[in-house]
């Protein structure tokens, strides 16, 4: 099936925390107000969280990893190794992947995962894990991220425990002298703790990030082959139409069109001895004009529907499926607004699929139904014929596949032998 | 001309197109043995009837490209007395050399759009089963557009152009004197002319002269 994703680039992005004001430093209220409410914001606690989190996980994951990749290794020599190896893995990709999912306990988008490689078959999978780049990176990350992260656990403890002890020193009943340092400094650190806190967090995601987020080049480059593989199918799609455009014009009108002009040369020279042959042959001409008329209205509706531009999808829907010859009932919310290419785009691909339900599917009735959301328009076009569809095959679902495709859109086909089929349609906005 | 009995095959796929034809040629007292649809079937055809004629399209089934024209070299091989005419959507020169490499005689290669006039339509098939040649005028035109005999076409006069255009459809002198409505006098005497200016055997034979004329044009100048 051809679809895509989109890529979407992303990096470590800011977390959004409330801007502060500057405190006014005339009133030492305002700066004592500026500088110690971060200890009750609940960013402060959330990466405080993220980072106990991280003292107890990547501990697991350090011992999981080192286990699990020492003993397959080990046993390599074994055979038991091999399919260990893979289970390894498996477990690598689990836990970087909890490990990608946990920023956004600190208000982080998700890190996108690194395209990871796979290939069919077990030893050629497991080969191509053993030689990708993206999970060995992982093996780093779940294996540094442990040193790491108990070093930042451990500076995050010493930044809080100047406060904590200048309280356990009042309560403690330590000397005076002592008691008053401590409470000199114990305001200070309890400003810096959450700052020093906060960051220490985010440094830890940025780390995650780097190791296990997508490499922006490769996304990018990523990103330029699909560009391009996109344009080809564009041009081929425009190519192909041309062709279809120049059969139809070439089998039906032009054809058509010497016909008549046969009847008329005849009608001419028959004119002056039969009247009435020559009559019955401009007949026949004048029917062939009028169905070349009808032909041409056709082709011209399949260049550029003018329905579409003057009423709108639901209006060039319904017109063309008023000329199949099974029901198909259609459905397009009223109030739609969507781009012009879009809509034509929507229109094509439905205009495709009813021509192929006609001529292939063999069904008793079909469904159109458009709905949009926020940033997309959805159709899928639903047959109960016989099924067994496929874009391969047919040079009408490629053809619409790279339509599609040309939007950025996705284009789904489930088509099992027996039916039903339904062909579903994305095309983004913009 | 007319009185000579002929007898065709018609191959064309559109059939609407081929019930023209077979109107159109039965309406011209030609007998029309088969009308078929593609290149095999237009050879079973062959095999079947003894046409002094076949008339077929170059775009046929399957690959709607040059079929016909396949079909039509090859009914030139192996039954080298039966005249071709081959009908065409588009003016090719590539496929008129094709064509006509070899001998012109019996080898016609016509626009679809001719077949509209009736009576120069029969009157080229006709002129096709008696072994003279019909090339479009649309295809000479290009020849002679294409030709790098520029310098030896510059020396014509308008008039000796018309008729070098003429003899290269395959019209026979009496032909190209209707035509431009000339005398038969005035059109030996231009062509001479031309035969003259571009260094050609001259030969009476209409076939041999579009030939030698088609050939002329298509080759590059002496050194």
């Amino acid at each position: 099936m051809t679809t895509r994703q989109t890529v979407v680039v992303s990096s470590p992005s800011k977390a959004v925390s409330p801007q502060q004001a500057a405190p006014d430093w005339g009133d030492w209220r305002s700066v004592a107000d500026w500088w110690l409410r971060p200890v009750v914001q609940r960013e402060t606690w959330a990466h405080a969280g993220y980072l106990i989190a991280v003292m107890f996980v990547s501990s697991v994951w350090f011992a999981v990893t080192l286990i699990v990749l020492t003993v397959s290794l080990l046993l390599v020599i074994v055979a038991v190794g091999l399919p260990l190896m893979w289970f390894a893995f498996s477990w690598i990709d689990a836990m970087a992947s909890v490990e990608r999912r946990r920023v956004r306990w600190i208000g982080l988008v998700e890190i996108e995962p690194r395209p990871l490689q796979r290939a069919e078959g077990r030893m050629a999978h497991l080969r191509a894990m053993l030689g990708d780049p993206a999970r060995w990176r992982q093996v780093a990350f779940l294996l540094s991220g442990f040193v790491l992260g108990m070093l930042f656990v451990l500076l995050a403890f010493v930044a809080w425990a100047v406060p904590a002890n200048a309280v356990w020193n009042i309560f403690s009943g330590a000397g005076l002298a002592t008691s008053a340092t401590w409470l000199v400094f114990a305001p200070v650190m309890l400003g810096a703790a959450p700052r020093i806190t906060v960051q220490l967090g985010r440094t830890y995601a940025r780390v995650a990030h780097w190791f296990l987020g997508p490499d922006r080049v490769v996304a990018m480059q990523d990103r330029v082959n699909t560009l391009a593989l996109q344009r080809q199918e564009i041009l081929d799609a425009v190519a192909s139409e041309r062709r279809r455009i120049e059969r139809n014009l070439h089998d039906g009108v032009q054809q058509r069109l010497v016909a008549l002009g046969i009847d008329l040369g005849l009608a001419a020279s028959k004119l002056p001895e039969d009247g009435h042959a020559a009559k019955v042959l401009v007949e026949e001409a004048r029917e062939k004009t009028r169905t070349s008329i009808g032909e041409l209205r056709v082709i011209g509706r399949g260049l550029h529907p003018a329905i579409l531009e003057d009423r709108g999808l639901d209006a060039a829907l319904s017109a063309v499926v008023s000329n199949a010859k099974v029901p198909i009932t259609v459905s397009v919310p009223p109030d739609l607004l969507v781009p012009a290419d879009l809509e034509e785009t929507a229109y094509f691909v439905a205009s495709e699929a009813i021509s192929n339900i006609m001529k292939h599917s063999g069904a008793r009735t079909a469904s159109i139904q458009v709905h949009s959301d926020a940033d997309r328009l959805i159709m899928s076009i639903h047959d109960d014929g016989h099924g067994g569809a496929d874009v391969s095959k047919g040079s009408g679902l490629a053809g619409m596949a790279a339509r599609v495709n040309g939007t950025d859109g996705r284009f789904d086909v489930s088509s099992p032998p027996g039916g039903p089929t339904t062909v579903t349609v994305e095309l983004p906005y913009g | 001309m007319a009185e000579v009995p002929l007898c065709v095959i018609i191959a064309d796929d559109s059939v609407l197109l081929r019930d023209g034809l077979v109107r159109l040629v039965e309406d011209a007292g030609i007998d029309v043995l088969a009308a078929v649809g593609d290149a095999d079937e237009l050879m079973n055809a062959m095999a079947e009837h003894k046409p002094d004629l076949v008339v077929v399209d170059v775009r046929m089934p399957p690959t709607h490209t040059d079929e016909g024209l396949r079909a039509a070299v090859q009914i030139r091989r192996e039954y080298p007395g039966v005249a071709v005419l081959v009908l065409s959507q588009y003016v090719e020169e590539r496929y008129a050399s094709e064509l006509l490499a070899g001998d012109a005689g019996g080898v016609g290669y016509l626009l679809k759009d001719r077949v509209v006039d009736v009576e120069d339509f029969v009157a080229s098939l006709y002129r096709l089963a008696a072994g003279g040649s019909a090339v479009d005028a649309e295809v000479v035109r290009q020849i002679l557009l294409r030709s790098q005999r520029r310098s030896d076409l510059d020396r014509l006069t308008p008039r000796e152009r018309e008729v070098l255009e003429a003899m290269a459809e395959g019209l026979s002198n009496a032909g190209i004197s209707e035509k431009l409505v000339i005398s038969g006098g005035a059109v030996e005497k231009h062509i001479g002319n031309v035969f003259q200016k571009l260094d050609l055997e001259p030969t009476d034979a209409a076939h041999r002269r579009v030939l030698a004329v088609l050939a002329h044009l298509g080759s590059p100048p002496d050194s």
